[in-house]
C-alpha cells in the first residue's frame, strides 16, 4: 500500500531556539562547576588563571543561561507563575527552584574566589576599578576551606541541573530521540566541551603580561583531556542515540544523515584539532580556534537534538519545515544572549590583572 | 480524584527532600494527573465525554476545521481540528492504472484518559475536569510549550494571538449550554457524535457497542487511553504513518 500525504497542515516548532541557548549556556556552566572544583583541588598544578577563567564561565553561563530560559517561555512576564503554583511531579517545576540556587551558588563561587582579585583592584590607577574592588566587602581573607566547601555546594547544585535538564527533555515520552538515556548522556558529556572552549576564550581575554600568564602544562593537559573524553563519549553516544527513534530510521532519511554527519564531524573536528595543534604548542590562536571549534561542537549538538528533532512528526510523515527567523525568536535572540555573554565575559576578565598572579596560591588563608 | 493531595502525602512519606524521587514517580507517569482540585475545574461531574468519528462517513470537507476555526476564533493557520487528508493505491504488481483512494482522518485532541500534557505543566495550567475534558487556563499559563512537546498527537499549539497553549476543548462552552461542539454541529456527513459514556443510553454508548470490532484509537501504545474512537479505521493509520511526505502549507515562508 502507498500512502501519500496531501493535505497536513505543518507543525510549528514549540520550543524556540532561545531553548538552545538556554541548554547551552546551562551546560557549559555546569560543566565549569566541575571542572573548577578539578582545578581548585589540583591548585599547586593549575594557573589561577585557568580556574579564573573557570569561575567566570561558571558565574557568567549560570546568569545568561536562565535569561535566555525567560526567552524560551511565550510569556516571560509570568515566570512568576512557577513559584505560585510549584508543582513537585513536573521536572519544569523542579528546575524553577534547582535554577536560581544554582546561579545564586555560582556566583557567589566566582565572587569568593576572585576576592582576591578585586582587593588587589584597589591600588590601581584607575578609579572604575577603585570603585569594583569595594565589591570584594572587606580584606578579609577567603580561607580554602571556604572555598573547597561553596565549590562542593555549587558542584552537588549542578549536579541538580544536568539532572532536571536532561531528565526533562528525556521525559517527553511523545518523542522517541528523547525519551532514551543516550540524550540525556550527549548533553553532559558535550558540556564540557562549552565549558572549557568558553573558559578559554575568558582566558584569552584576560589582559596579559609575561610569560607568568601561560597555562601551566597541568592547565593544558585538563584542557586536552577533557575535550577528548568528552569528545569520545559523544561519538560513541551519537550512533547509540540516532538509533533511538522507533518510528523511522534515521539512517534512511537524507536530510537526517546529513544532520548526524554534521554532528558527527563537528565533535571529531574537537579531538582532531586538540591532537594535531595543542600537543605541539598552545599559542594564543590556537587556543582560539581549539575554543571555537569546542563551543561550536557543543552548541550543535544541542542544535541537532533538540530543535531538528522537533521536525520530526509524532504522527504524519512529514517532516514539518522549519526555517530560522531573523527576528527575536530566530537569529536575533541567538546573536542577542552570545552578545551578551561576550559583553560580560569582555567586563569580568578585566578583574584578573596579570601582576598580582605570582602569589596566587597564598590567596587562601589555610585553616 | 483528589491527585493532588495524594502526590503531597506521597512526597510527605517518603520525605519531602527527595524532590527527584517524587519526580522520578512523575515521570513514568504511574499516577494519572488531573490537576482539578478547584471548584471551577470540576466541570459536568458525572458524566464522561468522549467523540466517536465514523470514518465511512466523512467526506473530507472541512466544514468541521471551518466551524472550528469560526467558533473558537483560533488565528489563521492554526487548527484545534482538521482533517488530514491522505491518497492510498494499492501495490498488487499489475501494469494496469492504478486506483487511487482518499483517506481522510479528522484530527482533534483525543481528551485522554491518561493525558501526559497534564502531568508534564509546570504550573498546573492545563487540567483534566472531572467529564473528562482537557483544558488550559489561558491566564495562568506561561506558555512554555511542554504540553506541546507532551502531546502525542501534535494536538496542541501555542497560539500566536494569545501567547498561551491551546487545544480543542470539545467546545465545553457549548455543551455547557446544551449545545453540541461546533464541528460536531457542521459535520455534513454526521461523521462526529459526541456523547456522555456513563449515559448506558447515549447514543455514543450505542455506537461504541454496536461497531465494538471496529474501534480504534490513535496510538494505543502510548498508554494514553484515548477518547476520540473512530470507526472504519485502517491500523496503517493508527500510529505513525508510513507515508509519502506531505504537500505543505508552510507558515510564513
Amino acid at each position: 500500500m502507498n500512502i501519500t500525504e496531501v493535505l497536513v497542515p505543518a507543525q510549528q516548532m514549540a520550543w524556540l531556539p532561545w531553548a538552545t541557548q538556554y541548554f547551552f549556556f546551562i551546560g557549559s556552566a555546569y560543566g565549569a562547576a566541575i571542572l573548577f572544583i578539578i582545578a581548585l583541588i589540583f591548585k599547586q598544578y593549575t594557573t589561577h588563571q585557568l580556574r579564573a577563567a573557570l569561575v567566570l564561565t561558571l558565574a557568567i553561563c549560570a546568569v545568561v543561561g536562565p535569561l535566555a530560559l525567560t526567552g524560551d517561555l511565550h510569556q516571560p512576564g509570568r515566570a512568576w507563575h512557577f513559584y505560585a503554583y510549584l508543582t513537585s511531579w513536573s521536572w519544569m517545576s523542579m528546575g524553577s527552584i534547582f535554577l536560581p540556587i544554582f546561579s545564586g551558588l555560582a556566583v557567589l563561587t566566582a565572587w569568593l574566589y576572585l576576592r582576591n582579585d578585586l582587593m588587589n583592584l584597589q591600588k590601581s590607577d584607575n578609579k572604575v576599578f577603585q570603585v569594583i574592588s569595594r565589591l570584594s566587602l572587606g580584606q578579609w581573607k577567603t580561607c580554602h576551606s571556604t572555598m573547597i566547601s561553596v565549590a562542593s555546594a555549587t558542584v552537588v547544585s549542578s549536579l541538580s541541573i544536568a539532572f532536571y535538564t536532561g531528565a526533562e527533555i528525556a521525559a517527553v515520552h511523545a518523542r522517541p530521540l528523547w525519551d532514551q538515556p543516550a540524550s540525556p548522556l550527549i548533553w553532559f558529556t558535550t558540556a564540557f566541551l562549552g565549558a572549557v572552549g568558553l573558559s578559554l576564550i575568558i582566558w584569552l581575554l584576560f589582559p596579559k603580561q609575561g610569560a607568568a600568564n601561560e597555562l601551566s602544562k597541568t592547565d593544558i593537559r585538563m584542557v586536552k583531556q577533557t575535550i577528548i573524553l568528552s569528545s569520545i563519549l559523544a561519538l560513541i553516544l551519537i550512533p547509540i542515540w540516532a538509533s533511538g527513534n522507533v518510528v523511522f530510521s534515521l539512517f534512511d532519511n537524507s536530510d537526517w544523515v546529513n544532520n548526524l554527519v554534521i554532528l558527527a564531524l563537528s565533535i571529531f573536528s574537537c579531538v582532531i584539532l586538540v591532537l594535531l595543534t595543542m600537543r605541539f604548542n598552545c599559542s594564543r590562536l590556537v587556543l582560539f580556534c581549539n575554543a571555537l571549534v569546542s563551543i561550536t561542537a557543543c552548541w550543535i549538538t544541542r542544535w541537532i537534538t533538540m530543535m531538528e528533532v522537533q521536525t520530526i512528526p509524532k504522527f504524519d510523515a512529514g517532516p514539518y519545515p522549519y526555517s530560522l527567523p531573523m527576528g527575536s525568536s530566530g537569529l536575533l535572540g541567538i546573536l542577542g544572549m552570545l552578545g551578551l555573554w561576550i559583553a560580560l565575559a569582555m567586563l569580568a576578565s578585566e578583574l584578573v590583572q596579570p601582576k598580582r598572579n605570582h602569589n596566587d596560591d597564598t590567596t587562601f588563608t589555610n585553616h | 480524584m483528589d491527585s493532588n493531595k495524594r502526590r503531597f502525602l506521597s512526597a510527605m512519606t517518603a520525605g519531602a527532600a527527595l524532590i527527584p524521587i517524587v519526580g522520578v514517580n512523575t515521570a513514568t507517569a504511574a499516577i494519572i494527573v488531573r490537576n482539578n482540585d478547584e471548584e471551577d475545574r470540576k466541570g459536568m461531574v458525572g458524566k464522561r465525554y468522549a467523540m466517536v468519528v465514523d470514518l465511512r462517513k466523512c467526506v473530507g470537507c472541512q466544514a468541521c476545521t471551518v466551524g472550528c476555526s469560526i467558533e473558537n476564533q483560533t488565528p489563521i493557520g492554526q487548527f484545534r481540528t482538521t482533517v488530514k487528508q491522505y491518497e492510498v493505491s494499492l501495490i498488487d504488481g499489475s501494469k494496469i492504472t492504478k486506483e487511487v483512494k482518499s483517506f481522510m482522518l479528522p484530527r482533534l485532541c483525543n481528551h485522554c484518559e491518561n493525558p501526559p500534557c497534564v502531568a508534564v505543566c509546570p504550573v498546573q495550567a492545563t487540567f483534566q475536569r472531572e467529564d473528562g475534558i482537557v483544558m488550559v487556563d489561558n491566564s495562568r499559563c506561561v506558555a512554555c510549550a511542554y504540553c506541546v512537546q507532551a502531546c502525542p498527537y501534535d494536538a496542541r499549539f501555542i497560539n500566536e494571538e494569545t501567547l498561551t497553549a491551546d487545544k480543542c476543548t470539545f467546545c465545553a462552552h457549548r455543551l455547557e449550554k446544551g449545545l453540541l461542539p461546533a464541528c460536531v454541529e457542521t459535520c455534513v456527513g454526521g461523521a462526529r457524535v459526541i456523547g456522555d459514556l456513563k449515559d448506558p443510553s447515549s447514543e455514543i454508548n450505542r455506537l461504541l457497542t454496536e461497531n465494538k470490532n471496529d474501534i480504534k484509537v490513535l496510538k494505543p501504545e502510548e498508554n494514553t487511553l484515548p477518547h476520540v474512537f473512530y470507526i472504519g479505521m485502517d491500523e496503517r493509520f493508527t500510529s505513525h504513518i508510513q507515508a509519502k511526505p506531505a504537500i505543505y502549507d508552510p507558515k510564513g515562508v
